[in-house]
């Protein structure tokens, strides 16, 4: 298997290092960024296979990121960290292209999980009906 | 008189308000009752009163008219009845003059005769004589009793121009009153100038007055000229007695006079008799008669008294009514208050629940994601001393999270209504858990769980954590209260078909009631600062609403507090109602 690719855009620093760390160790391959722009950034330079993406962050909102990946690449899935434990601004994110949504703190093996069928979307090319 | 009333309502509640700030609602209420009490009846007492004032002098006034003309009425006709009497008598003796042999009245069996033939036409005459113009007398009928003749002169002169004249009442030696009736008799039938002397019973003049005052209802006298009583009064003795007021001289017009007499007043009417030297009088007591006044001011009197009961019966009613009324409604705001204040407070405890959640949330995430980095570091490398105890130390900070967790869950859906994760759960067995979590602190505060549990109790369908929550809330509560050494007693019992009941009750100090109406307030505390938040059974209480259940406390200060938890039991029907 390919390895997948995950930008982790998360605001806090610890966390998203240490997630990422913890991604190498199983074999995938991690970025982080600590804002909207930067993960911007980072997709145009290099777009990763999933973008684990945090609603809320300091300078542009996570729906609004969000939006901008789908605008750059269609078919990389971006699953969206909500800290509110709240479902709506999740639900809502789905509606704005997201492959799912979980609630932080999270658990690993959850989120290896959903990455691997994000992936697998994502390689079999289900994204078309989504987007439109 | 609007503006007046006003005043009047405002100055008593005035009164009642200002002075309620120190006592309590329910003094404040009696004061209000008792205020509005006297205003309402003052104000209906007064047209009563006046009414009944004005109708007993209206009463008094028209009465008082009444008796006067009565007065004057009646005095006019018994003066006219006299009169004539007197006329009648006059004529009487005359023509029994007239009719005897004057040549032979020297002799005295004839006037034996003429007295004996007058006595039978004229009542109560003592004897007659006949005197010339010098008052000497001729001849007199037996007996020939001395009598005083002091004033006969006049009264023969004023006999000869009049025809006749009367004098005053006299008393003679035997004690008897008399008064004197002088007759000129017709002159051309008589050679000399001779005059006709009777002498009258005093008895005959009483009976005359009694003969004309047709009514005994009042007190009907003569008295002469100088004041003094001629015949017997009711109010001013026999006759002799002096007469002591003042007596006019108009013929014609009667007028009425009030004087004080006595206990009460007197009215009386005087006129002068014409043709005799006396004056005729008639008293009357008061405007009524006594009894016919004192009957007439009972009647008023108890009418006004009934009036006045019925009004105080009424008023009272009313106004325990109208207290009542306005207590309830104030009772049903306060309360509208109380909860409309009781959900504010709970939204706002919602909303920084829910804010304190989320910020505790990320540093949360930050520790589970170290704590597995280091588990997945310490997999990948060999064995070494302590690595058990690391590892085992690892899982105790991913429980914590995990538990820190479901508190920061806990606290975001009291403030939005997260789906509760229900399942079937036994009862006893979540109450057994939470006390086997307080068990170490309970045993170094020397507290003791006693439970009671019911056995067999239906399986509810519930949330566990939330369960869980509820209990640990409420019973580390408990401890907190007790502090030190004590009992903790927990019961499960079946209350209903469709409800288990779980009572907690702690042999603490208890609730003190000002406390106890703050109970599930957000943000009460009566912990030291630092010590208590204030939420738990703030929280508690939503919890156990939110699981369609109901909590109660009952305190008894010094001997402890009970709560006492209604949780439904839902039966598979509600399952399904509740998953949808």
């Amino acid at each position: 298997m390919d390895e997948i690719h995950v930008l982790i855009v998360d605001d806090e620093v610890e966390f998203a290092s240490t997630l990422a760390e913890r991604m190498e160790l199983r074999g995938l391959t991690a970025k982080t960024t600590n804002c909207g722009q930067d993960a911007l950034a980072s997709v145009n330079r290099e777009p990763p296979d999933v973008v684990l993406l945090d609603l809320k962050m300091p300078d542009i909102g996570g729906l609004e990121v969000l939006d901008a990946i789908k605008n750059t690449d269609p078919t990389i899935e971006v699953i969206m960290l909500t800290g509110h434990g709240c479902t709506v601004s999740g639900i809502e994110g789905m509606e704005h292209g997201a492959f799912d949504y979980l609630m932080k703190p999270v658990d690993l093996k959850m989120l290896l999980g959903k990455i691997q069928q994000a992936y697998d979307q994502r390689m079999n090319g289900h994204h078309g009906e989504r987007n439109e | 008189m609007i503006e007046f009333s006003k005043k009047i309502a405002s100055f008593f509640l005035r009164a009642a308000n200002s002075s309620s700030e120190a006592t309590t609602l329910k003094e404040r209420y009696k004061q209000f009752r008792i205020s509005l009490f006297i205003a309402i009846t003052i104000i209906a007492l007064i047209p009563s009163t006046l009414l009944a004032i004005f109708g007993y002098f209206q009463y008094l006034n028209l009465a008082q008219k009444q008796t006067t003309t009565h007065i004057q009425w009646h005095l006019k006709y018994v003066k006219d009845a006299f009169e004539n009497h007197i006329k009648v008598l006059s004529s009487q003796l005359s023509s029994a003059t007239d009719r005897l042999a004057l040549h032979n009245f020297e002799q005295q069996p004839i006037t034996d005769a003429i007295q004996q033939h007058m006595s039978n036409e004229v009542n109560n005459l003592i004897k007659i004589e006949f005197v010339d113009e010098q008052n000497h007398p001729l001849i007199s009928s037996l007996p020939a009793s001395a009598l005083p003749k002091s004033d006969l002169p006049y009264l023969i002169q004023q006999a000869s121009t009049k025809g006749y004249a009367l004098s005053d009442m006299q008393i003679n030696d035997q004690k008897v009153p008399y008064f004197t009736f002088i007759i000129r008799p017709t002159p051309e039938e008589s050679e000399r100038n001779l005059f006709l002397v009777a002498y009258f019973n005093g008895l005959s003049l009483e009976n005359l007055i009694q003969q004309t005052n047709a009514s005994a209802m009042e007190d009907v006298f003569i008295i002469n000229t100088d004041n003094v009583l001629q015949t017997t009064s009711i109010f001013f003795g026999k006759s002799q007695q002096h007469f002591p007021f003042t007596t006019s001289k108009d013929k014609i017009n009667i007028t009425t006079t009030r004087k004080s007499w006595g206990m009460g007043d007197i009215f009386y009417a005087t006129t002068p008799l014409s043709g005799t030297p006396w004056i005729l009088v008639l008293v009357k007591d008061g405007p009524v008669q006594k009894k016919d006044w004192l009957t007439f001011q009972l009647t008023l009197v108890l009418i006004f008294l009934a009036c006045a009961m019925g009004s105080f019966f009424i008023i009272h009613q009313l106004v325990n009514l109208l207290t009542i009324r306005i207590r309830e409604s104030d009772t049903k705001r306060m309360a509208l208050l109380n909860e409309v204040g009781h959900t504010n407070r709970l939204a706002t405890i919602g909303k920084l629940a829910a804010g304190v959640a989320h910020e505790i949330n990320n540093p949360l995430a930050v520790i589970d994601q170290k704590t597995g980095l280091i588990e997945d570091l310490l997999e990948f490398t060999e064995d070494f001393t302590n690595k058990e105890k690391l590892h085992t130390s690892l899982q105790g900070i991913h429980s914590s999270v995990d538990r820190c967790k479901i508190i920061t869950h806990r606290l975001l859906g009291f403030a939005r209504k997260m789906d509760t994760d229900k399942e079937r759960i036994n009862i006893n067995t979540i109450v057994e858990e939470v006390m086997g979590f307080l068990e170490k602190e309970a045993l170094y505060s020397h507290i003791f769980f006693e439970m009671q549990l019911a056995e067999d109790l239906p399986e509810i369908w519930s949330d566990k954590g939330q369960l869980q929550q509820i209990f640990l809330n409420i019973i580390s509560n408990s401890m907190d209260a007790i502090s030190q050494s004590g009992v903790i007693t927990i019961q499960t019992s079946l209350k209903a078909k469709d409800k288990i009941l779980v009572e907690i009750n702690d042999n603490g100090p208890g609730i003190k009631p000002h406390v106890m109406e703050h109970i599930f307030d957000p943000f009460f505390t009566t912990k030291e600062t630092g010590k208590g938040t204030g939420l738990g059974l703030s929280i508690t209480y939503g919890l156990v609403k939110k699981l369609g259940g109901d909590i109660k406390v009952h305190s008894i200060v010094k001997e402890g507090v009970t709560f006492y938890i209604y949780l439904p039991i839902n039966t598979s029907n509600d399952k399904e109602s509740d998953h949808g």
